[in-house]
């Protein structure tokens, strides 16, 4: 093994992780809409926004509107360079900590 | 609330540990509790088993009636329910699970009602054959679900229903409505309660 390994930045904050981490437990190709993941994360609206912002920065999650029976509606879902970068994230975390976990 | 809140996780096993919470957290609230499913119809065969059995006739036929569209109202709020706020791939599959079941019952159901004339069965045939007709069929429908989504627990239970399907028609009336109400109905209990449990 060479050095360690680089912590995706991006992913790499608390609420981010736990973000990334619900996103990803969604079936690939599957949307959820933001208050449902606010929900789900217990976060305030201001909050999630935030940092979905960063994700949608890097193009790690794909935020999309629709409207739906006149009611506009938000959709969050991880991309595929999302979903890569948190398998990355994990094999590093699991690399640092060496199989002990 | 807060400021954007940039803090990193204290080290990497406790990196690991918030997404393994989380997902866990996650995957049991966008799922639907599949155990209630279990324990919805395991009270459905029950009920209706052991009414065909102690009290035969129009009682036993509208209370079966009545228990069956108490379980498609609770299990559609229950597939509902649990994937709200999700869109896609998996939503398009629940639903098209939920669908299979209504309409493989009911068109059993046109089917077998279809011949009995033509066929000249009598009541007392209809009632071996329509009962364990409907556990063979729903027994293949678990069976086959478990296979797809590698379900095990579904599978076998799948198996064992549709045993006792083929079971009930060398009981015979009455007991037959005893024996796929215990054996349908207390599985599908059984498997529900360890579901829940685990």
């Amino acid at each position: 093994m060479t050095g360690v390994p680089q912590l995706d930045p991006v992913i790499h904050a608390q609420a981010r992780l736990r973000v990334t981490a619900t996103l990803a437990t969604l079936a690939e190709g599957d949307r959820i809409t933001f208050p449902r993941l606010q929900e789900l994360l217990d976060m305030t609206a201001g909050n999630l926004s935030t940092h979905l912002r960063k994700l949608e920065e890097a193009e790690y999650v794909l935020i999309t509107k629709a409207h739906e029976r006149r009611t506009p509606v938000t959709y969050v879902e991880l991309t595929r360079r999302g979903r890569r970068a948190f398998e990355e994230y994990t094999d590093a975390l699991r690399s640092l900590l060496g199989g002990q976990a | 609330m807060n400021e954007v809140d940039d803090r990193e996780p204290a080290d990497a096993a406790a990196a690991l540990r918030i997404i393994q919470a989380q997902q866990a957290d996650t995957a049991a609230r966008i799922g639907p509790r599949v155990g209630w499913f279990f324990l919805i119809w395991g009270a459905v065969w029950l009920v209706n088993g052991l009414l065909y059995f102690l009290a035969p006739g129009p009682v036993a036929t509208w209370g079966a009636v009545a228990a069956v569209v108490a379980g498609v109202a609770s299990s559609a709020t229950l597939g509902a329910r649990s994937g709200r706020g999700i869109a896609g791939g998996s939503q398009r599959q629940g639903l098209l699970y939920g669908l299979t079941w209504p309409a493989v019952m009911l068109g059993l159901g046109v089917l077998v009602g279809g011949m009995a004339g033509p066929l000249g069965l009598t009541g007392a045939q209809l009632g071996v054959l329509i009962p364990a007709l409907f556990a063979f069929v729903a027994g293949a429908l678990y069976a086959v679900s478990g296979a797809v989504w590698t379900y095990v627990a579904n599978f076998v239970t799948g198996l064992w229903i549709m045993a006792v399907g083929i079971a009930s028609v060398f009981v015979g009336l009455p007991g037959n409505a005893l024996v796929l109400g215990v054996g349908v109905g207390g599985a599908l209990l059984a498997v529900g309660v360890w579901e829940l449990r685990r």
